[in-house]
């Protein structure tokens, strides 16, 4: 088709103002009376449902363009007279670059088709004016120009104008070659939809469709027009050998001795694309195309089957080039990859390798998150099954109702992303031994189980270098708490837990943030409760949660936060929390740890008072399992105390009701656990007579309750922490 | 929710109250441990009673009521209480009074000795005042030394309480507990009867009600069984049985076999009729009885109370517990008795039931 021809399809030339479609019309207007445009009228055209214009637009372009666009180009514009889609543009100069990014891959002798934008038509319409469109096609020109029209992260899909359907692939074929052996099957979605997807299983596939799966030769960039034939589209995609009718009779013919006549014969090419010649394959332009309406009318037009005996070979025929076979484009689409995913995402994290524990609400929801973002995790634990009651607030529906979460979770995030390997499940008590091996070589640890007791057994018990960060809800729902491990595990989840306690105990805006829900009761039995608490607020804080937990991974520090949705406003607050490390001490069997603040505290309380001693209760928590003794902090000296450089009384003037409401505050979490006073300067931490009957005194109240008493003197130069001094285990910390 | 707290203090009596609105009313004060012997197992109340209100955040008690002025209900009240008769009793670190409760014996009584004399100064103080004092007694008897004063008893009536009528200081309505008064009674004391302060003590049931359901406390003070017995008498004459109901009884002096019958009995004292009445008949089931002693002996005859036959007595009551105070929870190591009085009424708390909470509601000894 000469370019005349081409232009006379559009029908006969008439004067702009007679041109059918508004938008024509209003544009050759505006670009004869508005010079700025820098647009020259050169024709318009007529026929019946169009109107086109031939303009000549200038552009800035520069000496030395990456693609060879010049200024002024010559561009069809054709309008159509309903106006509901973009107007399709040609560019008209021979020798316009065919191979720039976003051409729309037109019909054979159409000249190139620019694609101006990915806006939908109809949210363009209230910025629309002739200006703007002009802009647009200038845009074009100069991008092209330039080189930056097309994003350097993004995928160029020619979009097939004409496309006969449409076909959904794995996503390996965009990146990797097909294997040979692989096996594709169509499976029938909508009226031209298929999914594609390998299927090694069946020897012998009876699929509607059938795939000769081939893969081209290198090329430098994407293929940009869509071949008639079978022969046009092997002049483009042969050499080096490959000889693609020649392979494609071969699938005829085993298709045929299959006798699969009636099925739909069709091609799937990935034609390699390179940066330069000989260069490394970046991707594989992925084309997908109809041969024909079934086996023997392809076998026919290649001239090797006789449509009168579809079983027959011709003898002795090689049959002919197939310029007789016509081809139908298909437009194909990847699935989601893990990377696409993270692109998707705007994450540009490298993968992340993880175990999760808790497959609960907040935990499926998480896991979905990160899922989507490209980030499944590599396992997932847990050891209930799902309950009417989880429904309200959890990723799986009612039709898993029974389930194994652990199992149905994993299930599901498996379903999310193509290609990466299967979420594997495990049904498991993690308060037992029972996944400690895999736990074990986990690279990352999320727990999302909800449960202090796991919490405290991945900190202490669960072996590994597996760094681990905890996320869970206040009792209420409203709060989300990210507990997050450094690196080499200095700052242990466990030393992150008890110092959230402190800031909860001592911050006013958590006043309320460990304020016990009654729970709802979704069964008969003692335990059957289940907390309260928005799905809406659930998902907000699955969201935080999941970008927190990627920016906790990517970090090497130890760190801790809350975050508090305000339900009536929907404004998310975030309160940091103190993360450094806890002082370790061993005395008799027990381990005591005590944070930076309280050391800090009661340094500071026993200078303010020098030279008198000073004192007050420890606040903090007991493992008596483990037997460790978490100190996180301190109540001051009750006003009734008396102090001098000698000694010291601890008074109790209303310390009952402070420590049981600070206790109550944290849910119980945190408790008396002993008392310290201080040592004037000079004086050694050593306890004196004094000291002794005031320990034993605090022995006698304590033992009874199976608790060890503990007692920190705190000098000048160090705190002494005391347990059964009987047993003689004193230890210098500071 | 009401408790009560008896605490261990060998043949020495103190009762705290604490109602359920924070008031605090202690009956008796007898603080005889003695803190040079170490192996005194004894609470040193003093201590106790400044813990118990520092944890309160108080400074002062609302009631103290003194049934008598025998030293083991009085000893040490004059070294921590604040009295307004006299500079001496006023140090900063010293606990106020809000109200006094007397028996009339305390006012008139001219035989005092020591610490009695102090209080007997501070009641009488308070009378004349007209204030902060509720002195326990027929009207009459009060007549002379009113009018000593220059005083009637209508100048005084308010401060006045006879037996068979309620305690106007606390109501069922506003405090969830009522005080009913048995002794001193109007027959005692006439002009010719010389005091005897047993006999001439407070005893008074007091009535709690939680959420509907009401608990009776008896606070027998050191009566013996022949007042006793003319307690229930009187009381069932004037048809107030409900008056003699209980469910915690603190024993009359000491576990005494005196305070049942004259003869103490072998191995087991037989109380006279009415207090038998007393005890078998209006001791509502699961009913407490508090015997405020040194632990029971197990054999021998001693003079001095607890006597086991009297104890032999009370253990046999079925359906009811008997619980000594120098044996709770042990005799080796014995603590204050709590009574929790709630909508299920009285029931004993556990040793442990203070907890961590036991630590944090007392100064520590001195560390240096």
């Amino acid at each position: 088709m000469t370019l005349e021809e081409a232009l006379a399809a559009h029908g006969p030339v008439v004067a702009p103002e007679s041109l059918g479609a508004e938008k024509a019309r209003r544009i050759a207007v505006a670009i004869r009376e508005i010079a700025e445009l820098e647009v020259t009228f050169v024709e318009a055209r007529q026929r019946d449902g169009t109107s086109a214009l031939v303009v000549d637009v200038e552009a800035s372009i520069g000496q030395k363009p990456r693609n060879e666009i010049r200024s002024p180009e010559r561009l069809l514009v054709v309008f159509d007279a309903s106006d509901r889609a973009w107007p399709a543009v040609y560019a008209l100069r021979d020798g316009f670059p065919t191979t720039a990014p976003h051409l729309n891959v037109a019909a054979p002798g159409l000249p190139p088709s620019l694609c101006l934008s990915v806006q939908p038509y109809a949210e363009v319409q209230r910025d629309w004016s002739p200006a703007y469109y002009v802009r647009l096609m200038r845009h074009w020109l100069e991008a092209t120009a330039r080189g930056d029209l097309h994003r350097p992260d993004q995928p160029v899909e020619p979009f097939l104008l004409e496309a006969a359907g449409t076909l959904i692939v794995p996503h390996d074929l965009v990146q990797e070659p097909a294997n040979s052996s692989d096996r594709w099957v169509a499976r029938h979605i909508a009226d031209n939809l298929y999914r594609v997807v390998r299927d090694n299983e069946d020897a012998l596939p009876r699929a509607d469709l059938l795939f000769a799966s081939q893969i081209a030769p290198p090329r430098e960039h994407a293929i940009a027009t869509a071949p008639q034939s079978i022969a046009a589209l092997a002049a483009l995609v042969d050499g080096d050998g490959f000889d693609l009718v020649r392979s494609i009779k071969e699938h005829v013919r085993a298709w045929q001795a299959a006798r699969a006549w009636e099925a739909i014969p069709m091609l799937l090419l990935q034609v390699p694309v390179t940066r330069s010649v000989g260069g490394p394959v970046e991707r594989y332009d992925v084309r997908a195309f109809k041969l024909a309406s079934n086996v023997v009318e392809l076998g026919d037009r290649l001239g090797i089957i006789d449509p009168k005996i579809p079983s027959g070979a011709l003898i002795g025929a090689e049959g002919n080039d197939g310029s007789a076979a016509a081809l139908d484009v298909f437009n194909v689409h990847a699935t989601m990859s893990r990377e696409t995913a993270a692109i998707f995402n705007g994450e540009s994290q490298a993968r992340l390798s993880y175990v999760a524990i808790g497959a609960g609400a907040l935990g499926s929801q998480l896991l979905m998150n990160l899922t989507r973002g490209g980030a499944p995790p590599s396992d997932v634990l847990d050891k209930d099954r799902l309950l009417p009651h989880n429904v309200a607030r959890h990723l799986l529906l009612s039709d898993a109702l029974g389930a194994l979460k652990a199992e149905a979770v994993a299930h599901t995030l498996s379903s999310v992303l193509d290609g990466a390997p299967p979420v594997r499940s495990w049904v498991a008590d993690v308060l037992t031994s029972a996944a400690d091996a895999v736990l074990s070589d986990a690279q990352l640890i999320l727990d999302i189980s909800a449960s202090v007791a796991v919490a405290r057994r991945l900190a202490i018990d669960v072996l590994g270098s597996a760094r681990r960060i905890s996320l869970f809800l206040n009792p209420a729902g409203s709060d989300l708490v990210l507990l997050a491990e450094d690196v080499s595990r200095t700052a242990r989840l466990d030393h992150l837990e008890v110092q959230y306690y402190w800031s909860v105990a001592n911050e006013a805006v958590f006043k309320e943030h460990l304020k016990a829900d009654d729970g709802i009761r979704y069964g008969e039995g003692c335990r059957d409760i289940s907390g309260r608490g928005r799905q809406t607020t659930l998902a907000v804080h699955a969201g935080n949660g999941a970008a927190a937990f990627r920016r906790a991974a990517s970090d090497r520090v130890a760190s801790a936060f809350v975050w508090q949705l305000d339900e009536l406003t929907g404004t998310v607050a975030r309160a940091q929390l103190d993360t450094r490390p806890m002082r370790a001490v061993s005395v008799a069997q027990w381990t005591v740890l005590m944070s930076t603040a309280l050391l800090d505290e009661v340094a500071r309380r026993r200078a303010g008072k020098l030279p008198n001693e000073t004192g007050g209760v420890l606040i903090g928590a007991l493992d008596m399992q483990r037997q460790i003794a978490y100190l996180v902090g301190s109540v001051p000296a009750p006003p009734d105390s008396r102090e001098w450089p000698t000694g010291y009384i601890r008074g109790s003037f209303g310390l009952r009701k402070a420590v049981t409401e600070l206790c109550a505050r944290v849910g119980g979490n945190l408790q008396y656990v002993g008392e310290w006073h201080s040592h004037p300067d000079g004086a050694t931490t050593q306890p004196s007579e004094d000291d002794a009957i005031a320990y034993a005194w605090l022995a006698e109240a304590l033992i009874a309750e199976g608790r060890p008493p503990i007692m920190l003197i705190v000098g000048a130069h160090d705190v002494r922490c005391i347990i059964h001094p009987a047993q003689g285990a004193l230890a210098l910390v500071a | 929710m009401p408790k009560i707290t008896f605490y261990p203090l060998g043949n020495a009596d103190s009762v705290l109250l604490d109602l359920a609105g924070g008031e605090k009313v202690l009956f008796d004060f007898g603080d005889e441990h003695n803190a040079d012997d170490k192996s005194d197992l004894r609470i040193d109340l003093t201590q106790a009673i400044r813990d118990n209100l520092a944890d309160a955040q108080k400074d002062a008690i609302d009631v103290v009521a003194f049934t008598h002025l025998d030293r083991d209900h009085i000893c040490g009240a004059t070294a921590l209480f604040w009295l307004n008769h006299a500079a001496k009793y006023q140090g900063a670190d010293r606990i106020r009074i809000d109200e006094m409760w007397v028996p009339a014996a305390a006012i008139v009584d001219d035989a005092c000795e020591d610490e009695a004399t102090v209080l007997q100064a501070e009641a009488r103080h308070r009378l004349k005042a007209g204030k902060g004092i509720r002195v326990f007694s027929r009207p009459d008897v009060l007549k002379d030394w009113l009018g000593k004063q220059g005083l009637t008893v209508s100048d005084r009536s308010n401060c006045i309480v006879d037996a068979g009528t309620l305690v106007p200081t606390f109501s069922l309505a506003k405090h969830g507990v009522e005080f009913f008064v048995h002794s001193p009674f109007g027959h005692r004391l006439n002009e010719t009867e010389v005091v005897e302060r047993n006999r001439d003590s407070i005893v008074v049931q007091a009535t709690f009600e939680v959420q509907g359901q009401q608990t009776k406390v008896m606070l027998g003070s050191d009566v013996k069984w022949d007042h006793l017995q003319d307690i229930v008498a009187i009381t069932r004459a004037h048809g107030r049985k409900a008056r003699l109901q209980w469910d915690v009884f603190k024993l009359p002096h000491h576990c005494s076999y005196l305070s049942l019958a004259e003869e103490k009995g072998t191995d087991k004292t037989i109380p006279v009729e009415e207090i038998a009445w007393l005890y078998e008949a209006n001791g509502n089931a699961g009913g407490i009885i508090v015997s405020t002693s040194w632990p029971i002996p197990l054999a021998g005859d001693d003079v001095q109370p607890p006597h086991r036959q009297a104890a032999n007595y009370f253990k046999g009551l079925a359906g009811r517990k008997f619980v000594v105070t120098m044996e709770h929870p042990s005799s080796g190591n014995p603590k204050p008795l709590v009574i929790i009085i709630d909508h299920t009424k009285a029931r004993v708390e556990g040793a442990l039931a203070g907890g961590m909470s036991f630590v944090t509601s007392q100064s520590t000894p001195r560390a240096g």
